[in-house]
């Protein structure tokens, strides 16, 4: 799963699942924002426009670590969500949990570490 | 033109793809509207993954049997396995105007089975094994 730090900001980093966030690719999912939080990295964005499906497992795995990046002053935010990973989220819930952006950019922009000359 | 369609696949989340792919195509031969394609997909998706991971406890060589056909005004599909055997009563549901601090982390999967279909129904046997009949409204997309 590709991960990299945001243009402006070493501080910020993107995550990019691609394809079926099915329960098969929970692992890997986990395995991606273990990584990050071994770093330290404690903002974070996760772009979801290569998956066009997210399941509960998934969705699971990004609130449980939502909740810990909060509890260590971070924060975990979506950007880029195709239609119907939107609408689960809706259903679940998850919308109001959540913060949502329509751009990497946007979403990168919203922390406090992303540098003024650039915000 | 027949309306009953069936898929038998082991217990292996690799499958979950062919269970999807099997799904988006009964949903074209059904001519479903993206709306019932999209719950069709998620209730069963959900359904698979549960029973891989819990009924079958991982172990990856358990069956799984689909069959979706079209009974009066419904889309029925029925999934089939021999795993073990829960109660769907015992797993809470999440509050989902829960706050953060509050929201629980399990029972999604059954909150969007129940959710996006209009019924979901279980039966255990211990000799015929575990049956869960879901039903959506049968709506034909627009030509």
């Amino acid at each position: 799963m590709l991960s990299r730090p945001c243009e402006h900001s070493a501080e910020i980093f993107v995550l990019l699942p691609e394809g079926r966030l099915d329960a098969r690719a929970a692992p890997d999912l986990e395995q991606a924002l273990a990584g990050l939080e071994a770093q330290n990295l404690k903002q974070i964005v996760v772009d979801l426009s290569q998956s066009r499906y997210i399941s509960s497992s998934c969705l699971r795995l990004l609130l449980v670590h939502l909740r810990k990046l909060k509890q260590a002053g971070g924060d975990l935010k979506l950007c880029s969500l195709p239609d119907k990973v939107a609408k689960v989220l809706r259903i679940a819930g998850l919308d109001a949990l959540f913060e949502i952006y329509p751009t990497v950019e946007q979403a990168a922009r919203s922390f406090p570490d992303y540098p003024q000359e650039h915000g | 033109m027949t309306s009953e369609f069936e898929l038998s696949v082991t217990s292996k989340m690799a499958n979950l793809t062919v269970i999807s792919d099997f799904v988006t195509s009964v949903a074209k031969k059904l001519c479903l509207d993206d709306d019932q394609t999209f719950a069709l997909q998620m209730a069963v998706d959900e359904a698979c993954a549960n029973i891989i991971e819990h009924a079958y406890g991982g172990k990856a060589d358990g069956t799984i049997s689909i069959r979706c056909r079209i009974v009066a005004d419904d889309v029925v599909v029925t999934i089939h396995d021999h795993g073990g055997v829960f109660d769907p009563e015992s797993v809470p549901r999440p509050d989902i105007t829960a706050s953060l601090e509050e929201r629980e982390n399990g029972g999604l999967g059954l909150y969007l089975m129940e959710k996006l279909m209009d019924s979901v129904e279980w039966e255990f046997d211990p000799k015929k094994g575990n049956t869960l009949t879901m039903r959506k409204r049968h709506v034909k997309s627009p030509v």
